[in-house]
């Protein structure tokens, strides 16, 4: 017999079968990743395109290879690649747990959502350049001013997702969980959180997007290394295949966490939801 | 008087009193008329004793459910219910099963909410659920369950902590009537072990008939008839006779209707 934790589909029942597994999953997976192979042999053709029809300005696949190639020779594009993802993995922590710290706050109290809504919008509403030339007087021009500017730059736009995600959730449910005894913190955990977690999936994934790209930001301001750092120095000296391949690394490291981690931990947490909800 | 009127709490496990409660929902659109659900309501229900509640849609009964729960507290006059740490069992009529757990975890969820260790919640649990027919299920998500079996699974979740303090809203409305009569047998023999106090709302003759010792009509936001009906046996005779003199009692309080 299995255990109850688990749900065996398809489940059966006296009056037949209730609901089945999608059927041709595997086959289904097979042709998911042949779209997604067509889609990035058709990326790579657009950009072959762009780079031959603009000339010098936007290197087409093969040239940024070659430089790649060479910068992974000199041995600074790993340094970079190291420096930034310290940073960044950084910057998303404590950007990420604040932003569920308030949004959680500011999603379950009314007086929190009239007294600290109104600070989500303007900070989300603020330049980031004025937010990292703040960080940078404030703190001085050290690699903490640039976690703490990019983290506050994200904390605004993920804590107003992470509410939305709280306030949408059913208070029938938690009503419900209250009458039978349940405790504020077992109500927030058991009934709260599962509810509104593919929100807060959603706001993680957008926060980490957006925490690389402001990190990238940040670096090209107020750091001597790192991949902001690297793409601002050949810039100026007008080699975009060197500018482009600095940012390669990064680019794939950023998506392989989005795709393997937080893509994959988003649909363990939703396994209960209806199939086309997932 | 205004909203939030006077809670008592009762010294009786699961005592119930109601004492010209009123309860009156504002519009939903600005310029439209209040809604008035209840309009001077008074009742006792003695612990351990079983009342039901029956009357067309919109009579104010499940209003009168969310205020005996504790859930609503916009009403006036007075309701002395349960105090904090009761064990309520409250059957919603949309059953409010959390979809992130198995019918399983749903039932232990409440047990543990009420105090039961672990282990002998997870015993419980399946012990529910295999009485009420659902041991097949036990490990399905709601999502893959049928409504009737849905709401045998929020029935079974109402009375698996043996609540002193039973509340049911239409509980049987998603099963037949061959089914219902088996559950409130079933709910019946819970509702003698655990001593509860039951509350129920059903739009049913028959149902009010098996799981309740008297039975209160209401319309129109009032307690319009109250019979005592016995408690009979699902499938007795007296079932049928009680339910006669009740359906007599509910034309009898129909306005236009025979007497």
């Amino acid at each position: 017999m299995s255990s109850p934790e688990q749900a065996p589909f398809p489940v059966t029942s006296p009056q037949g079968v209730l609901m089945a597994r999608p059927a041709g999953t595997r086959r289904g997976v097979a042709g998911g990743l042949t779209v997604t192979a067509l889609s990035l042999l058709t990326l790579l053709g657009v950009w072959q395109l762009a780079g031959t029809m603009s000339g010098s300005a936007f290197p087409p696949p093969a040239a940024t290879a070659r430089a790649l190639a060479a910068a992974s020779g000199d041995g600074y594009l790993w340094t970079d690649l190291a420096h930034t993802l310290a940073r960044l993995v950084l910057a998303f922590i404590l950007g990420f747990a604040a932003s569920a710290v308030i949004g959680i706050l500011v999603g379950r109290s009314g007086l929190a959502y009239r007294f600290l809504g109104v600070w989500l919008t303007i900070g989300a509403s603020t330049p980031a350049l004025l937010v990292v030339v703040a960080c940078y007087l404030a703190i001085g021009i050290s690699d903490w001013a640039a976690v703490l500017a990019a983290a506050v730059i994200v904390t605004p736009g993920t804590a107003a997702a992470i509410c939305d995600g709280v306030r949408a959730t059913d208070p029938g449910l938690s009503e419900m969980a209250r009458l039978y005894g349940a405790s504020p913190g077992s109500v927030l955990r058991q009934v709260v959180l599962p509810q509104a977690a593919p929100w807060i999936f959603t706001a993680a994934r957008s926060c980490w997007s957006l925490t690389w790209r402001i990190m990238v930001f940040v670096e090209v301001i107020g750091r001597p290394d790192g991949v902001g750092y690297r793409i601002q120095y050949w810039f100026q000296l007008a080699d975009m295949p060197r500018a482009i391949a600095s940012a390669v690394p990064l680019i794939v490291v950023v998506v392989l966490v989005d795709v393997a981690v937080l893509r994959t931990i988003e649909r363990r947490i939703a396994r209960w939801r209806p199939a086309e909800l997932r | 008087m205004a909203p939030g009127g006077a809670a008592v709490m009762a010294p009786a496990q699961g005592g119930l009193r109601f004492a010209g409660v009123g309860r009156v929902f504002a519009p939903e659109v600005p310029g439209a008329a209040a809604v008035v659900a209840l309009d001077g309501v008074s009742f006792e229900v003695a612990a351990g004793s079983r009342t039901a509640i029956v009357g067309p849609s919109g009579a104010g009964k499940s209003s009168l459910l969310h205020i005996a729960a504790g859930l609503d507290t916009g009403y006036t006059g007075t309701v002395v219910r349960p105090g904090p740490g009761t064990v309520v069992g409250y059957a919603f009529q949309d059953h409010r099963l959390l979809p992130w757990l198995t019918v399983t975890g749903n039932l232990t969820f409440a047990l543990r909410a009420a105090g039961w260790p672990r282990p002998a919640a997870t015993d419980r649990a399946l012990a529910v659920l295999a009485s009420v027919g659902l041991s097949p299920v036990a490990a399905a998500h709601p999502a893959a369950l049928s409504g009737g079996m849905r709401q045998r699974a929020a029935l079974a979740r109402a009375f698996a902590a043996r609540p002193a303090l039973l509340l049911l809203d239409e509980p049987f409305a998603a099963v037949d009537e061959e089914q219902a009569d088996e559950l409130c047998g079933l709910l019946s023999a819970e509702a003698d072990t655990a001593g509860a106090t039951v509350l129920v709302v059903t739009h049913r003759i028959r149902e009010a008939c098996q799981l309740a010792d008297r039975t209160m009509v209401v319309r129109a936001g009032r307690v319009v008839a109250e019979v005592d009906t016995g408690r009979h046996r699902p499938g007795s005779a007296g079932v049928d006779q009680a339910a006669a003199r009740l359906r007599r009692a509910v034309a009898a309080a129909t306005p236009g209707r025979s007497r």
